[in-house]
């Protein structure tokens, strides 16, 4: 199954490489109409071995001043995605166009926080670097530890109170002997 | 003139106004009175609270020392000793623990704290005989270990 879906996700990637590549030749409207094309016909590739799950999200419609910025994140896709999961596989890696302002990395812990970072304008190096950062955090919240230690029980002789170091104000009691009775 | 027309006499200011302030704003909130709403307060608030802030983390290390020393004294007054007979005798003896760890053990150990009290009790009673003492008696137990710079 997982065979499948990489097989499927390699002949993907080389027909979009191949359309980039073949699109450049034509008008900018024609190549982006293309891109758009191969976009929606996306499957959800996912390996489910379930340590930590990552979604990524992608803009759709891209104007051509910033057609630059978002090719990287869409070589990054393309290149980087597949090396990542196959080296992660503990990781589940979801790759989906949605209609977003900015493409994100959304990396959801396994305690339920989850952490965005913008990819929007940087480059393929600088993606994978986020990547690795993300997969080596644990998902604990990231504020200020107030102490840099804990412990459940504090106190083994037990915790002083104002009647450890007192001696009985009272005698021993006894009980009542035979005269007494 | 240049802005001969009402169109031209109109201002396109910053888009990213609203989200500085709520910047500021968001160190605010838990202030007291208009200055956890009103932005000309709020700077003038938020300015000081940093500004204690970055002082007080000298301080912080300050105040936490004299708490550790003010409970250590308690807890050896309750064993018939002060704190600075105390903290003499514990470093004579070469017990290492600093104030924070003693204060913990006042706490959450009070049979340990007692120990150290009494060490500390024994070592001062031998500096006593030394000092005032004629000089047939041995030296004590105590006394014979070398204080490590």
């Amino acid at each position: 199954m997982s065979d499948d879906i990489q097989r499927d996700t390699e002949s993907l990637s080389e027909k979009r490489s191949s359309e980039r590549r073949g699109s450049l030749r034509l008008s900018a409207q024609t190549s982006l109409h293309h891109l758009l094309q191969k976009w929606t016909e996306l499957p959800r590739s996912s390996v489910r071995t379930g340590d930590c799950f990552l979604l990524t999200t992608c803009k759709l419609h891209v104007t051509e001043l910033q057609a630059f910025l978002f090719f990287q994140c869409r070589d990054f896709i393309e290149e980087g995605v597949v090396d990542y999961a196959k080296k992660n596989p503990g990781t589940v890696v979801y790759v989906s166009p949605q209609a977003c302002n900015a493409p994100k990395l959304v990396a959801e812990y396994l305690n339920g926080n989850v952490r965005e970072e913008l990819i929007s304008s940087k480059t393929q190096q600088q993606i994978s670097e986020i990547l690795t950062k993300l997969t080596n955090q644990s998902g604990l919240d990231i504020i200020r530890l107030r102490k840099p230690f804990h412990t459940d029980s504090p106190s083994i002789q037990g915790q002083w109170h104002p009647f450890t170091n007192r001696p009985p104000s009272i005698g021993l009691i006894k009980p009542p002997t035979a005269s007494t009775k | 003139m240049v802005f001969l027309t009402l169109p031209l006499w109109i201002r396109n200011r910053g888009p990213d106004r609203f989200w500085k302030v709520q910047d500021l704003l968001k160190h605010a909130r838990h202030f007291r009175g208009r200055k956890n709403r009103c932005y000309s307060l709020a700077v003038r608030a938020v300015r000081r609270a940093f500004v204690y802030a970055t002082k007080s983390r000298k301080l912080k290390k300050r105040n936490m020392r004299t708490l550790w020393i003010s409970r250590i004294a308690a807890a050896t007054r309750e064993h018939g000793m002060k704190y600075p007979a105390l903290i003499h005798n514990l470093t004579k003896s070469s017990v290492q623990l600093n104030r924070r760890v003693i204060s913990d053990l006042a706490i959450t150990e009070p049979r340990t704290f007692q120990s150290l009290a009494k060490i500390a009790k024994a070592r001062q009673q031998e500096g006593f005989r030394a000092a005032l003492g004629d000089g047939k008696e041995p030296p004590g137990v105590l006394s014979r270990i070398v204080m490590l710079q």
